[in-house]
């Protein structure tokens, strides 16, 4: 009986993902186009994505990403997570104004920071350059592409993080805060000595889950650069994307995504140890 | 109504074995209690009457028919649950006739029914109200009146009054003996507390470490428990059980306690010389008389109706009940005797009783 | 904490926490201020306020985006996407949490494993094979495809809620005759409803705001959602900022309102399951 209370979940989810997942593995062995009949051309695929200097420029993007989002939101979510814990009034709207920017849809957000904020010609960077700066554009600069979208996903990200580590700093004894500052601690050694230490897990957690996600971003990049300019900020999803529904190579598309999904599936592994073992207790 | 056979019964969790071959008949229209501490086995042996956990060896019967593979529902029995386990999003009402209402009863069939029970309970004016507004006691009324309004063969009970304070659960256990005395269904109770199974009990099982260490009335059970678990489980303050050897080389036999304090032993046992056993009186049966062995008072604690008294000699120690009031002071040092008639002697090393 | 902080220190903690307020709320009002100024007035300082308000910049965007068909189709496709996740999710959830079968591990390693799936990995696949059985531009096809991704989370989300039901009540229940579909009907469905509200919520936002496979999978014009068409809309004439902006307020509102009041719901909900005691 209960059997069939789970059959549903697992049809469409074995369906949708499972099943097009093993077919993107057999797929990565193919040539094809998506209409015509796929050529089974062995590693061809895998050979080519190595001589890639697009895919390696890709895979690059994706560490520097993944290194700014395991230090900055992180950090700044601990920041203001540690001093919300600290004041008494206003940390219901504070929490609310922090978790806004998450509610809102990739594709508005970064609308408003290309014609609100980067635009040279209206954003505040005009603004800015009336009073004697010169900045340009960033998401037009090879240089600054990257930065200039980790810029935008970082402002809508961060607030997240401050809640996350708000709750589960709120877990953490009173008595424990209380003897900690009676005993003379100062705000940086109540972060080192008890609410780090106390909240381990879910700061382990959400390095593991910002390991997955920064390989699996697309949204903000496919919306703000498409990759652009000059591949400057492609990283490996928009990459197999393109390859997919521009340029039609199916195949190749699915090599990528194995790529993608094998750096994902090594921080996934920890992810489901962790979850799992909350699980069975 | 119906009587409840358990045939062999084992149970394993995983590699634990929490029953092990319990056989037990239970007459229809009986009050049994399982009582024993916790971690005996009583609740899972409740709760494989109830269909609730699956049965790994041998089997069990209601009425005349083997339920080991039936589910809880088609075994005509009825629940009541340590937290009461009451339905919070439907009323009082609802709570009652959830199990009429599941088999689609008439409205009106369902209405009759839980009124009448409302009546029997005195809550008819909570009817509508949900659980969370009820007091401690109203909801263990409730969970009682739910298993009611299902008129099952056999009732089971899962220490339905620990999680009520002291003076409560003496009401509600008048209560619930005076109902069975009224409507003399099958009933199953499952309690760590002793005095809860003496007050209730037609007769108890005392259950330890999985096993049934004695089947019997409550007053059999206190007068004559089979071994030094029974012994020392049944009665407050417990009775006292005390490492002893035999002596019989003087006028009356005699355990040795130790090198100075020895107490009576009755005449007629059949012990052999310097035998090792275990030397069972209860506190009550304990008297301050001046030809007696001596000890030291420790604690004096009056309780009002009777005194107890902590007693010592060397490192062991005993308890006494005083009917009278007695002035001593700690300290002091006193003799004591038991009633010969009552002294327990138990086979040191298997428990037993001699 | 209750403890007695010096003024100064208060004071630095409020500032740096009003900074990182202003940082969120910044560009949100950069959007609500420039929806109603022309595109001249914005070129000249996008701090001003308006000189008189130019509410038709709402009716450009809303024509322009076509949000009288496309709010529809946001709005089918969530609704379409909650009830499918909350029917299949609460059973699932249900079972796991009170481990009925004995393939429970499994299975939850491997929802927990599908939701760290990157979407490419199944992308491909999935359109080439919905074009063939010709579910392109079918809702009801994407909002299966939305149950597949939001499921598992909504799944362990749910299953914490299954988790603090007393499992006596459960018991009480099968001794008083139920089934195993009238426990979990009766007495378990009606229990869990704050923790139903909670994914219907987050999966309503998730679906609203959803981009990658909207705009794959709902190409025509009449069935784009109204995320997908601000997204082309802003594509196309990317000068007329007044009216961009005007055409993000709308699609932002609804949610906006939503989330002010039922804060607790959305953030215990996108939060839930992330925090390790």
């Amino acid at each position: 009986m209960h059997r069939l209370f789970v059959i549903p979940t697992l049809l469409i989810n074995v369906s949708i993902i499972l099943i097009p997942a093993l077919l993107t593995i057999v797929l990565a062995f193919y040539r094809w186009d998506g209409i015509s009949d796929p050529t089974f051309i062995g590693f061809a695929n895998f050979e080519k994505l190595w001589g890639d200097r697009i895919f390696w420029k890709a895979l690059k993007n994706n560490f520097i990403w993944t290194a700014i989002f395991l230090v900055f939101p992180i950090a700044i979510g601990l920041l203001a997570a540690s001093l919300l814990l600290i004041i008494k009034r206003g940390r219901t709207l504070l929490q609310v104004i922090y978790f806004l920017p998450m509610i809102i849809a990739t594709v508005i957000t970064a609308r408003i920071w290309q014609g609100m904020i980067y635009n040279p010609q209206n954003g505040i960077i005009a603004l800015l350059n009336q009073y004697g700066f010169e900045l340009r554009d960033p998401l037009s600069q090879t240089s600054t592409a990257l930065f200039g979208v980790a810029v935008v996903d970082l402002w809508h990200w961060w607030g997240f993080m401050a809640v996350i580590f708000f709750a589960a700093m709120r877990q953490v004894s009173q008595e424990q805060i209380e003897s900690a500052r009676i005993e003379g601690a100062n705000y940086f050694q109540l972060m080192r000595w008890v609410l780090i230490p106390a909240i381990k897990p879910t700061i382990a957690l959400m390095m593991i889950m910002t390991v997955i996600w920064s390989f699996l971003v697309f949204d903000f990049i496919y919306i703000m650069t498409q990759g652009g300019p000059a591949f400057s900020s492609e990283v490996l999803s928009t990459m197999a994307y393109r390859k997919a529904f521009y340029e039609l190579d199916v195949g190749y598309a699915a090599t990528s995504a194995l790529v993608i999904s094998l750096f994902g599936l090594t921080a996934a592994f920890f992810y489901i140890r962790i979850q799992n073992k909350e699980g069975v207790e | 109504m119906a009587q409840v056979n358990i045939q062999n019964i084992e149970k394993f969790f995983g590699e634990t074995e929490v029953l092990k071959n319990i056989s037990l008949s239970i007459e229809d229209g009986e009050f049994l209690v399982l009582v024993g501490p916790s971690g005996c086995g009583k609740s899972t042996l409740l709760r494989m009457i109830a269909g609730l956990e699956d049965i790994t060896v041998g089997d069990i019967s209601i009425g005349d028919k083997v339920v080991n593979n039936l589910p809880p529902k088609e075994r005509d029995i009825s629940m009541v649950f340590q937290n009461y386990a009451l339905y919070p999003h439907l009323t009082v009402a609802q709570n009652m006739g959830f199990s009429l209402m599941l088999a689609r009863a008439p409205k009106a069939e369902q209405e009759r029914r839980v009124n009448e029970v409302a009546v029997i309970l005195g809550l008819t004016n909570l009817l509508e109200r949900k659980p969370k507004q009820l007091s401690g006691g109203q909801r263990q009324r409730v969970a009682m009146g739910r298993a009611i309004v299902r008129d099952p063969k056999v009732y089971l009970f899962d220490e339905p009054l620990s999680n009520l304070d002291a003076k409560l659960r003496v009401a509600m256990r008048a209560e619930i003996k005076l109902m069975h005395q009224k409507i003399k269904t099958t009933s199953v109770y499952v309690t760590h507390d002793q005095v809860e199974a003496m007050t209730m009990a037609n007769r108890i099982a005392v259950m330890n470490a999985g096993r049934i260490e004695q089947i019997g009335k409550p007053l059999e059970i206190y007068d004559n428990p089979k071994n030094v678990f029974v012994a020392g489980f049944i009665g407050t303050p417990s009775m006292n059980l005390l490492a002893a050897t035999v002596d019989l080389s003087g006028n009356a036999p005699l355990a040795v306690l130790s090198a100075d304090l020895s107490l009576p032993l009755p005449l007629d046992t059949d012990l052999k010389e310097g035998q090792k056993i275990t030397y069972g009186i209860r506190p009550e049966h304990l008297n301050i008389a001046s030809n007696g062995a001596p000890v030291k008072v420790n604690v004096i604690e009056p309780t009002g109706s009777e005194t107890h008294l902590m007693l010592s000699f060397g490192e062991e120690s005993l308890v006494l009940v005083a009917r009278d009031r007695v002035a001593l002071s700690p300290g002091e040092m006193i003799n004591v005797a038991p009633d010969l008639s009552r002294v327990m002697i138990f086979d040191l090393e298997s428990g037993d009783r001699i | 904490m209750n403890l007695v902080e010096s003024r100064t220190t208060t004071t630095i903690i409020y500032i740096i926490l009003a900074i990182a307020a202003f940082t969120a709320l910044f560009p949100i009002a950069l959007m609500v201020l420039n929806s109603l100024k022309t595109t001249p007035e914005i070129a000249s300082s996008p701090l001003a306020l308006p000189l008189t308000p130019h509410w038709d910049n709402y009716t450009h965007a809303w024509q322009g985006a076509k949000f009288s068909k496309t709010f529809i189709n946001s709005a089918v496709l969530m609704s379409m996407t909650i009830f499918l996740v909350l029917s299949t999710g609460s059973l699932t959830a249900y079972v796991l949490a009170r481990k009925k079968i004995k393939a429970w591990k499994v299975i939850t390693a491997y929802l927990l494993a599908t939701t760290t799936a990157p979407i490419q990995l199944f992308l491909f696949p999935l359109y080439f094979g919905f074009a063939k059985l010709g579910l392109i531009n079918n809702v009801f096809a994407v909002s299966v495809v939305y149950c597949a991704l939001f499921s598992p989370f909504s799944i362990m989300l749910l299953r914490t809620y299954f988790l603090a039901v007393p499992k006596e009540l459960e018991e009480a229940a099968l001794v008083d005759g139920a089934t195993p579909w009238q426990v979990f009907s009766k007495v378990y469905l009606p229990m869990v409803w704050p923790g139903l509200l909670t994914v219907a919520l987050i999966v309503g936002l998730y679906t609203w705001n959803e981009f990658l496979i909207a705009t794959t999978f709902l190409q025509a014009s009449e069935s784009r959602t109204a995320v997908v068409s601000y997204f082309l809309l802003s594509g196309q004439y990317s000068t007329d900022w007044g009216d961009l902006m005007a055409g993000a307020m709308l699609v932002t509102a609804p949610i906006v309102i939503l989330f002010i009041f039922l804060q607790r719901h959305f953030i215990e909900g996108m939060t839930g399951g992330s925090v390790k005691g």
